[in-house]
């Protein structure tokens, strides 16, 4: 931080003395002379180029057009999704950039262009694969053993969502056995159980795989993303399990906005992204159809 | 299910962050094409006579979802500019900031981001027959009291 202020006080008076023909003529058609601060904005931020962002259906599927130009994806590719809503939602996050462009809020095009680009190249069974391979480390599984207070919170909140996807008829169609465990080496899950869950997420295509394998990669629990997936758990509660032993913390020993909110805040926003990324990827549109002509 | 309120309410909150959001753009908010879009759903859902539709549930949940996903989105972005946008160092220097005590990393001692008042009372770490004065609080040493409408309330 302090170096940069250092770079800051001797670049910009070179900067603003540079004759007009130079290097930093061509960076930008904005103001000739910028103001220090601006012009040692890190490169990933952009101010918004556009004024209207619009919807259009193409080929593929819906495209975002920025003013004129369509949007394309860090490769390239045209920008398509197969969902209405989605789209909507994508175009909204656009519109709703003032002044800069923050990447980092914009959660839906950023796994709209994972699932476009696929920049891992991950086929469907190896996401599925690195889905299931959370549940070994399933943070619902792993118990503490003291304080015991503790204890009994995770008994009380966690054990009714095991209770739930052993017994509901959705995801396991038939009866399966998650443990708890207190151990270090985590839970112990039958075969059966992995094999019953890899043939269930089977059943979704790859986009909506992305977003599953992003939500329990951020919750930490592939139990609690199914929860949000069967619309058991709303995206507040799962973020509050996933949490649970941080809120426990909080409130023993005080809340420190800047730190605990803000991760709070994040982690919600990038699982209700997800969450609805799952949801508007997995919906079929005779579904659509029908509630459009009630 | 889980428990989402009633489907008015998340419609409202979802108008309002679609308001704040226009603000920005200085474009009225009913001209958006998100605006449109829950509308036309909201009210497409309310003809039907099924209470326990699945469909509605599902519109529900997601519009619940969408109105967190705005909402964490404000209130993170603020939280940056307000205390990661100008950086660490800055914020020091803000007059809120107490700097003629040494810096500490320990939990706030006044105000709306104190410790409990139990755990204040001693300098030293409760020893673990005191936990049970955690207890009081209506989820034993539970979360936080504003988080507490997130229990969830049965099956």
């Amino acid at each position: 931080m302090w170096r940069s202020c250092l770079r800051l006080r001797d670049g910009g008076r070179r900067l603003l003395n540079r004759p007009a023909g130079g290097p930093c003529a061509s960076m930008s058609p904005g103001p000739t002379i910028p103001s220090p601060a601006r012009a040692y904005a890190p490169p990933t931020e952009r101010k918004r180029f556009y004024q209207n962002v619009s919807i259009t259906q193409g080929e593929g599927g819906f495209e975002i057009n920025l003013d004129q130009r369509k949007l394309k994806t860090p490769q390239a590719k045209l920008f398509t999704v197969p969902s209405e809503a989605l789209a909507i939602a994508v175009a909204t996050e656009w519109d709703s950039q003032q002044d800069t462009i923050k990447y980092y809020t914009m959660h839906l095009t950023t796994l709209c262009n994972t699932s476009l680009d696929n920049p891992t190249q991950r086929n469907k069974d190896q996401l599925i694969r690195a889905a299931v391979k959370f549940l070994d480390t399933d943070t619902i599984c792993y118990r503490v053993e003291e304080p015991e207070t503790l204890v009994e919170l995770q008994r009380n909140e966690w054990d009714p969502i095991i209770e739930w996807a052993e017994k509901s008829p959705f995801p396991f169609r038939y009866g399966v056995e998650i443990n708890s465990s207190t151990s270090i080496m985590g839970p112990s899950i039958p075969a059966k159980t992995r094999e019953v869950l890899v043939s269930h997420l089977a059943s979704y295509n790859t986009w909506a795989l992305q977003g599953i394998e992003f939500v329990a990669a951020q919750l930490k629990s592939l139990v609690l993303t199914l929860g949000l997936i069967d619309l058991h758990l709303t995206v507040e509660q799962a973020v509050l399990l996933s949490r649970l032993e941080e809120e426990y913390q909080i409130q023993k020993w005080g809340n420190i906005e800047w730190a605990h909110d803000y991760e709070l805040q994040e982690l919600r926003a990038r699982t209700a992204a997800g969450t609805l990324f799952i949801h508007l990827c997995s919906e079929s549109t005779t579904v659509k159809h029908k509630l459009l002509n009630e | 299910m889980a428990a989402l309120g009633s489907p008015a309410r998340t419609l409202r909150g979802l108008l309002r962050e679609l308001r704040y959001l226009s603000a920005a753009t200085g474009r009225p908010y009913r001209d958006t094409a998100a605006y449109r879009y829950l509308v036309k759903a909201f009210r497409a859902h309310r003809v039907t006579s099924e209470k326990l539709c699945r469909a509605q549930h599902e519109l529900h949940f997601q519009a619940a979802t969408y109105l967190c996903l705005l909402r964490s989105i404000r209130e993170h972005v603020a939280l940056h500019q307000e205390f990661h946008g100008k950086g660490y160092y800055f914020w020091m220097l803000s007059p809120e900031v107490d700097t003629s005590q040494p810096r500490s990393l320990k939990a706030p001692r006044n105000g709306r981001n104190a410790a409990p008042a139990a755990a204040r009372q001693g300098c030293s770490r409760p020893e673990k027959g005191h936990e049970n004065q955690d207890a009081s609080t209506p989820l034993g040493a539970g979360v936080r009291p504003e988080h507490a409408h997130l229990r969830r309330q049965g099956g």
